[in-house]
């Protein structure tokens, strides 16, 4: 019995020991370790078949082979753990490669010295013919704060990103990320680059729509308002007239008086609108007194808004933040109309600004018809609007970017019939005296005001 | 090791190495185990070292108890690692190929 299964065995590892050599799919290394322990194995049954013969010398021969096989499997397994790891590493770094070279943004994978060692065809459409050289050592411009990051992520790893910041010297703006590789950040980073123009263009185009839906909003109000000042122009010229006629000094000046204040009432609205109709650039930025702002804002939707409303201001403190004016304004304009048309009955606005440390929290609070729970989160999405034909859906967007673009959050409290309070945080600068703007009124003056 | 070698003879220190060697190599894949079943038909592979280790194991143990029935299972264990390692042979270059 015990020939037979050592025969069979015999047999076996034959057919294996033949497979072996032949398996051409396996690397030749594996293929000879393989084929050394099958065929210690097949040597060793052999000289145990040959002892059994009686052959005196195959047993000495018999334990040595034996000896040998517990090496040669240790040996086999080590082998195969590493060329099966070697395949998989390479695996990885294929699909690595054939990621960085399909994906449609512009990506390169720079070593620990930054230079390019692989990079997507985006990239080199944007930095020809790079390969082997660090990309802020090419013609081609960047942002200082990419070129930035990725040194400081090649000497001391970490991650960074930037949102649409403008290529130096071009009409393009790039949003971009960087990585390191693994977490020695000397072996190299992964950098990411996205031309987000489009995007940006986009945008400046939408606020420029709702700018102008507001601006002929509020046309359409300074047009009511002057028709009725112009009246009253009319009526003291009138007045004055035949006052003149019959020599009465005190009507008369009085009558001056009174078409002074309306003359510089309309002159107000019209350099509001004027103002506010000016495309100034986001990016164009000075030290702006909040509570100006406010005042003037509140000063020149007052005169818009029917009786059924009233509008009341607040403003504690001196905020000043290095800012933009006009997008301020026209942040502040979107949220008092918004709660305007929460209110078609008419009611109460009020608008509160109050001053902690390091910060400006501006409250737009009406008592109107609330907003629905599912939809105060899409409230910030670009055309979503719960004013139907009447809304752009824009205006609550143009809030958010105005308030990104100052560092600032928004947040929106709100119950259905009981009204809606929009919050502004903005962080405030300390107050300084030279340039501080605001809309009419260059004084920053603490207090309130109501109508 | 003297009582033993006085029991089975000389060869006894290989045999002994063999099965301590056997040993070794099961706890290194033990521990190593996440490597190890991460290769190509790792199973059939296992299963002939697990038929060598018993081979091992039954060729000292056939020397103190039941002979026959010890030295059975020794070439049984070797039939069944030859038939193991074999199938692997067939299986994993399926899996298994030369790095790129």
């Amino acid at each position: 019995m015990i020939f037979l299964v050592q025969t069979a065995t015999a047999l076996v590892l034959a057919l294996g020991l033949v497979l072996a050599l032949r398996a051409t799919r396996l690397p030749v290394s594996i293929r000879v370790a393989v084929a050394a322990v099958l065929g210690t194995l097949l040597a060793q049954q052999t000289m145990d078949l040959l002892e059994l013969e009686g052959v005196a010398w195959a047993d000495p021969v018999g334990d040595t082979l034996a000896g040998a096989v517990p090496f040669l499997w240790g040996a086999l397994l080590l082998l195969v753990s590493d060329r099966f790891h070697l395949r998989r590493l390479s695996s990885e770094r294929a699909q690595t490669h054939s990621l960085i070279d399909d994906v449609p943004a512009a990506v390169a994978l720079l070593d620990g010295h930054g230079r390019v060692v692989r990079a997507s065809a985006t990239w080199r459409e944007l930095f020809p013919a790079t390969e082997g050289t660090p990309p802020t050592a090419t013609p081609r411009s960047m942002p200082e704060s990419l070129a930035l990051a990725i040194g400081r992520t090649l000497a001391e790893g970490g991650r960074a990103k930037g949102d649409a910041e403008r290529v130096p010297g071009e009409d393009r703006w790039w949003s971009w990320g960087v990585a390191p590789w693994n977490e020695d950040a000397s072996a190299g980073a992964l950098v990411m680059i996205e031309d987000v123009t489009e995007r940006v263009r986009g945008q400046a185009d939408r606020d420029s729509t709702q700018r102008l839906a507001v601006i002929g909003e509020l046309a359409a109000g300074v047009a009511h308002d002057m028709n009725n000042l112009l009246t009253i122009l009319q009526l003291n010229l009138a007045m004055l007239r035949d006052v003149a006629a019959h020599e009465r000094p005190a009507l008369t000046a009085d009558a001056l008086s009174s078409m002074n204040e309306a003359v510089e009432l309309a002159s107000t609205m019209t350099r509001g609108v004027l103002r506010l109709a000016r495309a100034e650039s986001s990016a164009e930025r000075e030290l702006v007194s909040l509570p100006s702002v406010v005042e003037d804002t509140v000063r020149l939707v007052r005169s818009t808004l029917l009786r059924r409303y009233e509008l009341v201001s607040s403003v504690e403190g001196a905020s000043t933040l290095a800012g933009n004016a006009t997008r301020l304004q026209q942040m502040l304009l979107n949220l008092i109309v918004n709660a305007r048309d929460a209110m078609p009955e008419g009611g109460r606005i009020d608008v509160v600004l109050t001053e902690t440390a390091g910060e400006a929290t501006l409250r737009v609070i009406d008592h109107g018809v609330g907003i629905a729970p599912r939809d105060q989160s899409r409230l910030f999405t670009p055309f979503f609007t719960t004013k139907g034909a009447r809304g752009t859906g824009l205006g609550l967007s143009v809030v958010r970017a105005v308030v990104e673009e100052h560092g600032g959050r928004v947040a929106v409290e709100s119950a259905l019939g009981r009204g809606t309070t929009f919050s502004i945080t903005l962080p405030t600068s300390v107050a300084s005296e030279p340039r501080a703007r605001g809309f009419d009124a260059p004084t920053i003056a603490p207090g309130s005001s109501r109508s | 090791m003297t009582a033993y070698r006085s029991r089975v003879g000389e060869h006894s220190e290989r045999e002994l190495l063999n099965l301590a060697l056997g040993l070794v190599i099961v706890l290194v894949s033990v521990l190593k185990r996440e490597v190890f079943q991460s290769l190509p038909a790792h199973r059939r592979l296992a299963t002939a070292g697990a038929f060598l280790l018993v081979a091992w194991t039954a060729t000292v143990v056939e020397h103190f108890v039941l002979f026959e029935l010890f030295d059975a299972i020794e070439h049984l264990a070797y039939f069944a690692s030859a038939v193991a390692l074999t199938s692997w042979v067939v299986a994993a270059p399926r899996s298994l190929a030369e790095p790129r």
